[in-house]
């Protein structure tokens, strides 16, 4: 990857951020801050982050023993503990000296830290703070729980997800809060840009459910320009315009046509004639004749591998996918060559780790110890 | 909703971005930082549309789309909010040598070509900072800028697969099934946004800009690192487990009153399982720890079911949350943009698409509240609604304005482009892409926008021949 002389590793260096959060989202948008250079400091309650207890756990050269997701979401970042019970005096002074305040990922964890975020943002004027929560904290619904699930149901994407037979479905593990913290993220920088320029600082309400919502901007007019109300498709469908991946020998593949590439281009791939019939030339034609294409695709794909398939086709041109497992990602000759994994410390399962790496490519340091950095607060609240 | 006008000053106010994408991700950056105040001007080929603008995405404003169609698309005008539009040949050398122009006074310059257009035009990062060395430039591509899948064409629809999201999509125990509609163009977004955004703080402390070489692919590895981390720990459970949570004690979604009307509902420990048997009848009891027995899921589900038989969705899902148990309806399109939460919060802005026919938009994920702010500033434009704008703007007289025209280096109408065609609305439905036409939905948007479409409630022409 062709990098200038500055990296994105020090994009936001001297930046100084305060994440109050517990969870996935708030931590994963600080985290984007620290690989971008920002100074991030993870404040957490005395019991601390939920996330430290997550199962599985890697064992480090030390032989100590930590959750694997939280290293994930809080290397590069100091921490300190505060009980919010105690004192909160130190975090009124040391969010009025930083440059960006994150907090997350429940109204109620918003709340306990006893911040005032009108006022502070008030007193603060260049301040940029960021809260992400289910819901945001204004509104009838600010105080509602939400989980992965309730969360896409809520925002309108579950009602496109699945077959038209079953219930509706969900997108699988906990994307949506990983989705909100890009959010919070690049919202926190363009702010503290707004912030340099002179435009003052901001208070920003992220609700996970909207940024579930923004997504269906492709499909929203659907409805304001004609009415229609999005609905789950039918099992069998034209999955040359859905993408539904269609078995092949070894797991399975996708499919798509469109203005570029039309159908016949996978009739001559496929050394399939009848695929190239006028009857499937068209999404209209292929959702009206949708089982005969069912039949003739997975007929013609049962002998191909997929991986043999998926290159062979792309070379061609055509536009096409194939299911990847995470052994299959991790051992993906592309994203090797793209430097897209970072070495993680110790031993997971026993054996080296490796995860998704920051933008630049720099771990600086491992994920703090709970209170690790208590004193980095304390001069933090002592800057006049 | 109110209807906000373009004088209020945003977060990114006095900057320019060319924006030379198509479709979905690298278009939506466009528009958000159009949002945030930014000058877009979109750059269009006179012969190869946008397909968003086109047959296949629409829908053309009531299903109507004339003789210029294109101009119409509700896909298109949402996703190109408030930008410019400058149609301009780049195969013409006189073309590109307009755009080099433009590009030498952008900050942000956003395109989504395979590798090699760019470079095939010598308009790569590195030949464009020579003239404009602070220039942020995202290249939005499948795989990226390199490694052996770089020229291969992508679209997000099957990058899904390839990039693990769909692996753990899908019913229990059944084939992987693709969820929501392109979701690995909003990674993108807003991933591209969070690097723009951290390119430009680092430009004004050291002048110099940056390439984003953003391959789409690598992104799917952040939104599954709980699969990441299980198959490397050597305990690969069961990929799809249809609604059934990661980390919850039960979460399911059940019927309720209606028709294809669906609650999520989600169990999140043993507090919420007493709070929900002290709820609903035949609901096991038990001692923690023994929730995820089958026969007691089994059970659980049961009762469940047999409790919201027969109460609407809505109702039930503000009686659990009332007892603090995380539910929620189905949402469908209608509910989201008829919903008080999001319209108390300001989700759906309205545009003026045509004069005094506004139309709701989706807004953005959050609410801004300072001294400057994001707002949604216009529709999308008509294919190159603003060519004599921009061209005068970069000092082009009238006269060069017009030789550029009568050699088709500017157009002000496409080229060799097909009659749009209106969607047909009774084949969507069979396939299950709608679930219904509502035939209300001027009214619905009336009361959403206040503004009146006049045609009461007669629906949309559904076919071709209407």
């Amino acid at each position: 990857m062709t990098q200038p002389a500055d990296t994105p590793a020090q994009a936001l260096a001297g930046l100084s951020v305060i994440e109050l959060s517990e969870g996935i989202a708030a931590s994963y948008a600080g985290r984007l801050l620290a690989d971008a250079g920002a100074d991030v400091i993870k404040v957490e309650t005395p019991t601390g982050d939920p996330v430290r207890s997550e199962n599985p756990f890697f064992v480090d050269d030390d032989g100590n023993r930590s959750s694997a997701l939280f290293e994930y979401l809080n290397w590069s970042k100091f921490g300190a503990v505060v009980d919010p019970r105690d004192d909160s005096a130190i975090l009124t002074t040391a969010t009025a000296n930083a440059d960006v305040l994150i907090l997350g990922d429940r109204a109620e964890l918003v709340r306990q830290w006893h911040l005032d975020l009108d006022e502070l943002t008030e007193r603060c004027p260049d301040l940029v703070v960021v809260a992400v929560t289910p819901f945001g904290l204004s509104g009838p619904r600010s105080g509602w729980r939400g989980t992965d699930l309730t969360l896409q149901a809520a925002s309108g994407v579950m009602s496109i997800g699945g077959t038209s037979d079953r219930e509706p479905l969900k997108r699988g593990l906990r994307a949506s809060w990983y989705e909100a913290g890009m959010t919070a993220a690049y919202v926190a920088i363009l702010g503290h840009f707004a912030s340099l320029e002179g435009r003052g600082g901001s208070l920003i309400d992220v609700s996970v459910a909207e940024c579930l919502s923004a997504e269906l901007v492709t499909t929203q007019p659907a409805y304001s320009f004609v009415g229609g109300v999005p609905g789950r498709r039918r099992r069998l469908q034209d999955p040359l315009a859905s993408g539904q991946p269609l078995p092949a020998q070894d797991g399975y593949v996708s499919l798509q046509v469109n203005s570029l590439t039309p159908m016949r281009a996978f009739s001559e791939l496929l050394g399939q004639p009848l695929l190239g019939g006028e009857r499937f030339a068209t999404h209209e034609g292929r959702l009206a004749h949708a089982e005969e294409l069912d039949q003739i695709l997975r007929a013609s794909l049962r002998d191909e591998t997929t991986r043999a398939f998926f290159v062979r086709a792309s070379e061609a041109g055509l536009l096409t996918g194939m299911v990847q497992t995470p052994e299959q990602l991790l051992s993906c000759p592309h994203l090797d060559a793209r430097s897209a994994w970072v070495t993680m410390p110790g031993t997971l399962g026993g054996r080296p780790w490796r995860m998704p790496a920051p933008a630049g490519g720099i771990v600086r340091s491992r994920a703090p110890r709970l209170g690790q950095h208590d004193a980095m607060l304390d001069a933090r609240a002592a800057v006049a | 909703m109110t209807v906000r006008d373009d004088g209020r000053s945003g977060p990114l106010d006095g900057l320019r971005v060319v924006d030379l994408s198509t479709v979905f991700a690298a278009p939506y950056v466009g528009a958000i930082l159009r949002d945030m105040g930014a000058e877009v001007i979109k750059v269009e080929a006179p012969n190869r549309l946008d397909q968003t603008r086109g047959d296949g995405f629409g829908p053309y404003l009531d299903n109507q789309p004339g003789d210029d169609g294109w101009n119409w698309s509700g896909t298109f005008l949402s996703l190109n909010r408030g930008k410019k539009s400058l149609v301009l040949d780049l195969k013409q050398e006189q073309g590109r040598a307009v755009l080099r122009q433009l590009i030498d006074r952008c900050d942000v310059l956003l395109e989504n070509f395979t590798p090699r257009v760019m470079r095939g035009w010598r308009m790569t990062w590195s030949d464009l900072v020579a003239s404009n060395p602070g220039l942020i430039m995202l290249s939005n591509t499948g795989y990226g800028g390199s490694g052996p899948y770089s020229s291969f064409k992508a679209q997000g629809t099957v990058l899904e697969a390839t990039m693990g999201i769909v692996h753990f999509c899908g019913y229990d125990g059944d084939e992987p099934r693709k969820v929501g509609q392109s979701y690995p163009d909003f990674l993108a977004a807003w991933t591209g946004l969070h690097l723009i955004a951290s390119a430009l703080v680092q430009r004004r402390a050291n002048g110099s800009g940056r390439w984003i070489d953003l391959g789409m692919y690598q992104l799917g590895s952040l939104v599954i690192p709980e699969g990441l981390i299980e198959a490397q720990a050597g305990r690969s459970s069961s990929p799809r487990r249809g609604n059934d949570e990661i980390d919850t004690l039960l979460s399911a979604v059940i019927p309720c009153a209606g028709v294809d009307e669906w609650i999520a509902v989600s169990v999140v420990d043993d507090l919420d399982w007493a709070r929900l048997a002290s709820l609903v009848p035949d609901f096991p009891k038990l001692p923690p720890g023994q929730e995820r027995d089958p026969s007691v899921r089994e059970q659980a589900l049961a009762a469940l079911a047999a409790w919201a038989a027969g109460i609407e969705g809505a109702a039930l899902a503000e009686d659990l949350q009332n007892h603090g148990i995380a539910a929620s309806k189905i949402a469908t399109m209608r509910d989201i943009l008829t919903d008080r939460h999001l319209r108390a919060r300001g989700f759906w802005e309205a545009v003026e698409v045509r004069p005094g026919d506004r139309r709701p938009v989706i807004g953005r994920a959050y609410t801004w509240r300072g001294r400057s702010m994001p707002i949604v500033r216009g529709r999308g434009p008509l294919f190159g609604e603003q060519n004599d704008e921009i061209l005068a703007d970069l000092g082009l007289t009238p006269a060069e304005r017009d030789s550029l025209r009568a050699q088709q280096v500017v157009v002000d109408a496409p080229v060799r482009i097909d009659a749009p065609r209106p969607a047909d609305v009774e084949v969507l439905l069979a396939a299950g892409v709608y679930r219904q036409v509502d035939p209300e939905y001027r009214r619905v948007l009336t009361s959403l926008t206040g503004a009146d479409h006049g045609e009461g409630d007669r629906p949309a022409p559904r076919h071709a021949t209407d």
